[in-house]
């Protein structure tokens, strides 16, 4: 199978990171920052070294401030929620995934939308600049698209946030691992992190790194901390980690952040967009495809394409590549307001979104598979 | 011997403070605490034998928050 779904999460873990995971559940299998014994501390130990790296990793200031989550949209949850309260104003992109928008709604948040332009990023800057109010209590949005891959001018919006003391959180599932997030250089006050995407690590794991209190927990518990309290203690990362931390993935985010090393995230994106860019160029040349992604453009795009065939549903295309033996995902992607941007919200698009794994190779055939779509 | 004994109360400080007081050259090791009479309840707490003011000053540059600070022999 010719798996092309990897912004839905990386369809082949490396085996560095499998093997990290086996042994941590070999090695590791005690409750980390819970007990005094050596097995629990061999456990905290290894979970604090994760903690390290993934600082590093993202140019945050240390451990402490490394919160591990479910998955991205728990640590969106827990930046929205720990934040805002109804009637507060926020402003985000016209690109987003519905783990920003769905907890707007629950809050009941004034959602102020800045839309990106997907050719000139000071176009975009310039609407997040208007759209931002003196009463403005968040800023938050998507480091890129995961129906048109297209990048937001991030350190841009970050330098505008701090200009105007707003706090900024980005959604960085798409980006983390592809493309450079220094969250100091950036002014990026939240991060969260989908590690079992563009850092390869199994799912079931998440990221959120704070440089920034949040009031309101949105999950509370054990944190082996202050037991006696029947409040959450007010430190980082216990604060937001109530309940037993998925050690395992842990332990595989740390596998997958050395394999990105290891291969060179600068290597990796290249590669990519490389692959995102002759799969457009093909497509771009059959008059029955409709493409809504741009040329793929090297610092403005993740390796993400939306299209459409013309006269078929994205749902069709998706069923006959699958039964070729491609692997991508039709319709709105959890992202209804980028469709309702590009006019795609009755029809969806079909995505294809090639990984560090993938080859030339898959990107012909997908290619040569597209082509005979028509005939279904 | 004397020992201090340093509550950071999470284990990600006792981490943080034990690896970067051994780094400064100050022995240091972690001991969980249990709830005690007076107490928040369990915890972690960082143990060195000297050079408490220096420990301190280290921990507190590099951020580790300290809940108390005690002294046993």
């Amino acid at each position: 199978m010719i798996y092309l779904d990897n912004a839905a999460t990386t369809g082949r873990k490396p085996q560095s990171v499998i093997q990290a995971v086996r042994g941590a559940l070999q090695k590791y299998s005690a409750n980390p920052g819970r007990g005094g014994h050596t097995p629990s501390m061999a456990a905290s130990s290894a979970v604090y070294s994760v903690r390290e790296k993934v600082a590093e990793f993202f140019g945050a200031s240390g451990p402490e401030s490394v919160v591990f989550t479910l998955n991205c949209t728990h640590s969106i949850n827990a930046v929205i929620k720990g934040l805002l309260k109804k009637g507060d104003r926020v402003v985000t992109s016209s690109l987003e995934h519905n783990a920003v928008m769905r907890p707007f709604f629950k809050v009941g948040a004034e959602v102020d939308i800045a839309k990106v332009s997907l050719t000139d990023d000071n176009l975009t800057l310039s609407e997040f600049e208007r759209k931002i109010r003196p009463e403005t209590k968040l800023v938050i949005c998507t480091g890129a698209s995961n129906v048109l891959g297209k990048t937001l001018p991030i350190a841009k919006i970050g330098a505008c946030c701090k200009a105007r003391g707003v706090p900024f959180a980005v959604d960085a599932a798409q980006t983390a691992g592809v493309i450079p997030i220094n969250m100091r250089e950036m002014n990026i006050d939240y991060l969260c992190i989908a590690p079992h995407k563009g850092l390869y690590a199994p799912m079931g794991t998440g990221i959120l790194i704070c440089e920034k209190y949040i009031e309101n927990t949105i999950i509370e518990g054990g944190t082996g901390t202050n037991s006696a309290e029947l409040v959450q203690p007010d430190f980082l990362p216990e604060r937001l980690e109530s309940g037993t931390v998925n050690v395992p993935g842990i332990i595989g985010i740390s596998a997958g952040i050395d394999y990105v090393n290891r291969l060179g995230m600068k290597n990796i994106y290249a590669h990519e967009l490389e692959l995102a860019l002759r799969l457009w160029s093909a497509l771009d040349k059959m008059p029955f495809v409709r493409l809504y992604t741009e040329k793929p453009v090297s610092g403005k795009f993740m390796p993400v394409l939306s299209f459409n065939v013309i006269g078929k549903t994205s749902g069709e295309v998706a069923e006959f590549l699958n039964k070729t033996g491609v692997a991508v995902r039709a319709g709105l992607h959890c992202a209804p307001t980028a469709h309702r941007q590009i006019g795609t919200i009755d029809t969806g698009t079909v995505r294809v979104s090639p990984a560090a794994f993938n080859t030339a190779y898959d990107i012909a055939e997908t290619a040569s598979a597209i082509k005979n779509v028509n005939f279904i | 011997m004397k020992k201090y004994i340093i509550t950071t109360g999470t284990v990600t400080y006792a981490i943080k403070g034990r690896d970067t007081l051994r780094r400064k050259g100050i022995k240091a090791k972690i001991e969980r605490i249990t709830s005690g009479k007076g107490s928040a309840g369990c915890g972690y707490s960082i143990i060195i034998n000297d050079s408490l003011n220096e420990a301190v000053g280290i921990l507190h540059d590099a951020g580790v928050k300290i809940l108390e600070i005690n002294e046993s022999n």
